[in-house]
This record gives structure tokens, sequence and C-alpha cells, in this order.
């Protein structure tokens, strides 16, 4: 059973923390931004520190070059510092497809006939699971329609079956969250479980565009519960929380807006902690989904690139994520400017792990993949950019969460852990899974990030890589 | 103010031991006394880091925590089959003497 939407939220008045006239205001009064203004402001990220909103809306005016490329540097460089040259992966799993929603953009809504239908057995969840390990993933985060046979126990019977599957030396050692708000009592049950983050996508901040695109009587169609779902989470103990916006609903720069006041209000309802990670994925078309065909607020490659340094800027700390759904040449675009994590070799079919023999499998998907290269081909990219691709997943099993989280990426302290975890993980990856072409580039690049270590930690680094190289495995800092 | 008030009489660790006991005892809520305990101990065991958590299947959920991270290997000590403590740069005198701070973390989670 889904629990029962709180009555606060079903009030036509209840008022919420995004104020669409004031976000307006914000935009258009930044229009022409002074340049020693923007340059004020970047140097305020760069000394990692979370912008105001009139200072994001300042930044997404920015329309001159010379500056736009200023920003991008400076994105970049803030990443470099906070989580270092370390690019997180993981995969992910589509558990079920059905919904009881029918949001026009997407393509698992409910009168979508088109789709079939599909909710994986225990048996069936194992078996992707090997198939996700097999390839060297760690790290996963599990997605659900919103439906009344997704509650959150059958949440926990999947967690508890992808944590208890191993396969030779493979396991998943995170599992995240991708699901339909709950009430608090069965976040309470997913901590219990032992989740990872949990994510949830406003999809639109824009209220009157949300109400047009979630029609009224869904589930979904309330504003609140779904703005208010990752409180509720922080309230049951949750304390790694995942926001997004779905991109292409309605314009950008508003959108972008909303991400920095949802992230203004996590931190000062819960103490400075906001968002672990943040999403912004672009609309892509899906499956007899007419909106996803030619969609009003499609964002051009160029913007997009603008967003995703201008969150980074933004919020200097947190992580961004940046999915398959975007094409090898895209990704290759925006990461420098702020990526902290992306998937790769992802199946987005509900069954598409073992399925897959082509690229889709579409009349199971959500939406079309963008990049469908395989793991070991995009980790081997990752290694010839000068990073480190990184499997860690060490942070939340060493009580590095919430609070203590922040504490380490607020001040650009996190990376002396990234880092080390990152060399430690993907050694392991490595040896185990890797293809010979990308061992010999991995090993490469393992021995130039070394050097980048002062010689006490480098030699501590070192020593696990041996105890790796012995057959040691999960070894992490 | 917790830093103006309290310091050990002559730093000994049983005069450590005897005033973090008294402090917790005075605490009923269990976040607070990890709380607690975390400051005193950082203030004893100097350049140290401590951080509790309570465990939920793989997730250490962090609960509090205290001093300069070194970032380092930290050592994860079980304290009871819910709670347990991480503990980065600590150096012993002895092995009693760890027992023994272990001991008084224990106490904690009796709360």
């Amino acid at each position: 059973m889904l629990s029962k939407i709180e009555e606060k939220y079903l009030d036509e008045n209840f008022k919420d923390f995004i104020d669409d006239e004031k976000i307006w205001k914000q935009l258009n009064d930044a229009v022409n931004p002074d340049s020693d203004e923007i340059r004020r402001i970047i140097k305020k990220s760069e000394g990692k520190n979370r912008l105001e909103p009139e200072e994001t809306a300042k930044l997404l005016q920015v329309e001159d070059e010379e500056l736009l490329e200023e920003m991008f540097e400076a994105a970049g460089r803030i990443k470099q510092e906070v989580y270092g040259k370390r690019i997180v992966f993981f995969a992910p799993l589509y558990i079920g497809n059905k919904c009881s929603n029918n949001c026009l953009y997407c393509g698992f809504r409910r009168d979508n006939k088109s789709i079939v239908r599909k909710t994986l057995t225990m048996d069936e969840l194992k078996d992707e699971v090997e198939v996700m390990e097999l390839a060297g993933h760690k790290r996963s985060i599990l997605v659900y329609g919103e439906h009344e046979d997704y509650d959150a126990d059958f949440i926990v019977e999947t967690i508890k079956k992808v944590y208890d599957t191993k396969n030779a030396k493979g396991e998943i050692r995170r599992v995240n969250i991708n699901a339909a708000p709950l009430d608090i009592e069965g976040y309470r049950k997913l901590k219990e479980a032992g989740i990872g983050t949990f994510q949830i996508f406003q999809e639109t901040y824009h209220h009157e565009t949300y109400r047009k695109l979630h029609p009224k009587g869904d589930r979904k169609s309330n504003y609140a519960w779904r703005l208010y779902g990752l409180d509720r989470a922080m309230k049951a103990g949750i304390d790694d929380l995942g926001i997004g916006a779905l991109f292409g609903l309605y314009d950008w720069k508003f959108e972008a807006m909303g991400l920095l006041y949802h992230t203004i209000h996590l931190e000062e309802t819960f103490g400075g902690i906001g968002p672990h990670t943040i999403s912004f994925p672009r609309i892509e078309p899906a499956l007899d989904t007419p909106f996803t065909q030619n969609p009003k607020y499609r964002v051009s490659d160029k913007d997009f690139k603008k967003l995703v340094a201008i969150i980074r800027l933004s919020v200097p700390y947190t992580g961004m994520i940046l999915t398959a759904r975007e094409t090898p040449e895209v990704r290759r675009q925006v990461m420098p400017v702020g990526v902290t994590q992306i998937d790769a070799g992802s199946r987005i079919g509900v069954g598409g792990y073992k399925e897959f023999a082509s690229a889709l499998v579409p009349e199971k998907e959500q939406f079309q993949l963008g990049d469908t290269r395989c793991l070991d081909e995009v980790i081997r990219e990752i290694c010839e950019f000068g990073w480190i691709p990184s499997f860690c997943t060490a942070g939340y099993r060493s009580a590095r969460t919430g609070d203590c989280f922040m504490n380490l990426a607020k001040p650009g302290l996190v990376h002396n852990y990234c880092m080390p975890n990152a060399v430690l993980t993907f050694k392991e990856y490595l040896l185990d899974y890797a293809s010979e072409e990308t061992r010999k580039v991995g090993e490469k690049a393992i021995q130039n990030i070394l050097n980048d270590f002062e010689p006490s930690k480098k030699a501590s680094i070192e020593k696990k890589l041996h105890q790796i190289e012995n057959g040691g495995r999960d070894i992490y800092v | 103010m917790v830093e103006e008030i309290y310091m050990f009489k002559n730093e000994s660790f049983s005069d450590f031991i005897e005033y973090a006991s008294n402090e917790i005892i005075k605490i009923d809520n269990i976040e607070e006394a990890f709380n607690k305990l975390s400051y005193i101990i950082t203030k004893y065991y100097r350049n140290s880091s401590i951080r509790f958590a309570e465990k939920f299947g793989k997730r250490m959920s962090y609960i509090a925590g205290s001093g300069n991270k070194m970032f380092i290997e930290a050592e994860k000590i079980k304290l009871s089959d819910k709670y347990f403590v991480f503990l980065e740069n600590f150096t012993f005198n002895s092995e009693k003497e760890k027992d023994n701070f272990i001991l008084l973390l224990k106490k904690v989670t009796s709360i």
C-alpha cells in the first residue's frame, strides 16, 4: 500500500518554498550582468561558498563568450579541488515500470499501451545484478515506477536481494533508490535496509507547468508532496539525498533556480545538510510519447554545458550526476565543468541487463539512451582524460554520511578520501574486469595519479595496492 | 561553555575516564552522549578524529563525531549490534588503556 498524502499538502493554499514570481523577477533583474560582478561571483564559488539566488540568476544571464569560458574553467577547477580527478561510476537498475500516473512526458505513463509492463521477480532481479557485477559495477541506483506494487516493503525486499547477490568477486556495495516519495515510516524501512542515497526529481519546479504535465487526480499531481519528499526522508534519518529536475519541461534557467532553492531549503531546514547529489537529465524521446518528440523548452547542447557549470558554481560542494541519456560527445563536453558521477554500460529496460543484445529494448524503456558504450570503453576514455574512474562506496560504510560528509565536502576536503579510494577501487576493476587495452591505459593512469600524492600518502596507497594485487578486495580509507 | 569548564586534572588517563564517565552519566540521550564524548575524547587524544555511527545493513549512518580528519584508514570498532565507532590516528599507551577506552564507549550504548 502506498502511503496517504498528508492533509496539509492537499490544501490549495499551501505555500511551499518555490516562489515562481520571485524567481522570474530575480532572473529578469539579472539580465545583462556586469562582468566585474560575474567575476566576483565566480571568486565566491571558488571559495567553496554556495551562491545566493540573485547571484546564480546573474550567472544564468551571462552571454559573453569570454565570461562563459571563465565560468567553465572555474567550475572544472572547483570540482577538482573538492572531489579530485575522479569520476564515480554507477549503473541504474530498473525494477518495475508499472505506473499509476499519466505524466505527459514519460514513457512509463499509465496510458502508454506501447510499453510492455514488467516487474522483476526476485530471481530475475538476481540475474540482473549478476550481469551488472560481471561488468564490474559496485554501485547501483534502483528505479521504480509509482505504483501500489512498489511500496516501501517491496523496495526493501529488492534492496536486500541486490545486497545479497554476489557473483565471483562481484558485489553491489551501495544501493541508491529513485522511487516515488514515501511517508516517514516508509523511509525508515528503507533506512533499516541500508540504502545509500534516496533520490527524487521534482521534474519541474514551475507550479503551473507541473499542474499541466501531471494530470489532476494522479498521485504525482501533488506538487508539494513531492517537493517535501526529501524532508520526510531526512526526518526518517536518511541523510544522503538526491535532487533533480527534468530539463526540457520548462525554462532551464527557472529550473536551475529551483534546484538552488531546493538546496537552500534543505540546508536551512536540516542544519546545513543539503543534497548529496544534484541531477539534471534532459528530456529524451520515449516510445509513443509525443511530448518528448519536440518539447518547447528543449535545452540546447550549448545551454546544457552552461547549466552544468552554473550548478557547480552555485553549489560547489555537492555531487553532480550526468547520465548516459546524453551522447558521448555531449558527455565529453560537459564532464569537465563539474560532473562527479556518471553511469555507463547502462540498461534502462526492465530486465535489460540480461536481455541486452542490441542498444535498445524500447518496449520496456522509459526513454532512449544517448551513450550506449560499454563500461570498459567509457572507463578507458576517462583514463585518457587524465582522471581516475572510481567505484568507491567507502563513505557511507565509514560513517561519512549527512553532516559528516557535508563537513568534508563544504571546505573541499573530501578529495582526501575520494582520490585514494578511487585508485583502490579502480585497481580492483582493472584486475577483475578490464579488457587488456583498458588495463594498460588504467595502470598508466594510476601511476600518473600516484605522483600527485605527497610521499607518505603515496606510500600508504601503494601498500594497499599491493594488498589488492595479492587478492585483497574492498580495501579503502 | 564546555570548553572552559573541563580539563583533566593532570591529563592522566584515569582522570580522563573519570571525567568522561561523570559527564555522560548525566545524559539520557544517546546522540547527545556521543556528541559530548566525541568532544571530550578529542580533547584528550590530540590530533585524533572520532565518529560514532549506527549500523543499518551496509550503511554506517553518522551520529556524532569530533576532531581533525587525518584522511587515513579508520579503525572500526563494534560497540554493540547497532553502534560502531571509527577512530583515526589514536595512539594508546597500552592494550589495557585501549580496552578501558572502549569500555567507556560501550557504556554509552546502554543509554
